[in-house]
């Protein structure tokens, strides 16, 4: 993994990430967020951007696993022909607000879903992001093509 | 989800992208998030004043892992960073840091502890190496005498 953190965990960023989702869509609308989460999947995450550009999706997999593991959320992996499920059943993020007493607005998923539309742009996958109840929710990869960048 | 321990990374392109649009869009993001930190550090600071700060900050340094020295003295609170975990990340980091990263933390710090009639000095001293010291002092004169012995005074407003 490109990155992997160890050590204690600071939850508050997940509110701070909150507060930036509200307030960019409030002074700079969507289209801007979305080049947020775009520039974040692509440039920062490049490692796994360039493995599913490569029809390799094992390493956000590994990313995803790590990271709700870390922050003790809770999730399901399946696998099919074709497409790998990965059913968030807590989520750390929406708990931690939770906890703070904020409410959890429909905005807040964006991060999951602008995230994995970006890593999924030009590559031989689809990432589907559904919201099913509060902090539950799943990504599903699915390959589109076995074309490869 | 953005991983607590990305957000760095995520908001260093933030910045990057609120500067194309001009300094005053960086700077009033930064005042919104001084609203969401004044939440979460205010009630240390009216609690407590110094002592206050030094019991926000000890929780921060275990949190964010960072190698960091605090003092509390009659005159300031002083946080010595001796590695910065934040900065560390957004330089270890394949989209590049932003070049004025480090200034986001006197952005929404300055403006929380001078709402409680507390003075800020900060030293930078590199924007390339993760070390840097802050001090919250009670006595504006006392802040502005450390001001100048700065290498690299943070000047976010």
């Amino acid at each position: 993994m490109r990155y992997k953190d160890t050590g204690e965990v600071h939850m508050d960023f997940h509110l701070a990430t909150n507060e930036t989702i509200e307030y960019v869509l409030s002074e700079y609308g969507q289209d801007f967020l979305t080049e947020l989460f775009r520039r974040t999947a692509q440039n920062v995450y490049r490692d796994i951007y360039n493995g599913l550009k490569n029809g390799d999706s094992q390493k956000l997999i590994e990313h995803w696993s790590y990271y709700y593991t870390r922050e003790k959320g809770a999730f399901i992996i399946t696998e099919g022909a074709n497409e790998v499920s990965f059913h968030v059943t807590e989520c750390p993020a929406v708990r931690h607000l939770l906890a703070n007493k904020i409410p959890v607005n429909r905005e807040f998923y964006l991060q999951m879903e602008l995230m994995n539309n970006a890593w999924s742009e030009d590559t031989p996958f689809n990432i589907e992001t559904s919201v099913l109840s509060e902090g539950e929710y799943t990504m599903t990869i699915r390959r589109t093509s076995n074309d490869s960048q | 989800m953005i991983p607590s321990d990305h957000f760095v990374r995520m908001y260093n392109e933030l910045f990057k992208m609120l500067e194309e649009k001009g300094h005053s869009h960086l700077q009033n993001y930064w005042r919104r998030i001084a609203s969401l930190q004044k939440t979460i550090l205010g009630p240390y600071i009216k609690k407590d004043g110094l002592k206050g700060m030094y019991d926000y900050w000890e929780h921060i340094r275990i949190e964010e892992n960072c190698d960091a020295n605090l003092e509390i003295t009659d005159d300031f609170f002083e946080f010595r960073m001796n590695k910065c975990p934040s900065l560390s990340k957004a330089l270890d980091n394949d989209a590049g840091a932003f070049e004025f990263y480090c200034d986001h933390c006197a952005g929404w710090v300055k403006p929380v502890v001078e709402d409680y009639g507390y003075h800020y000095s900060s030293d930078i001293i590199s924007r390339t190496e993760p070390v840097c010291v802050m001090r919250i002092y009670k006595d504006k004169k006392k802040a502005k005498e450390y001001n100048q012995t700065h290498i690299l005074p943070a000047k976010p407003y």
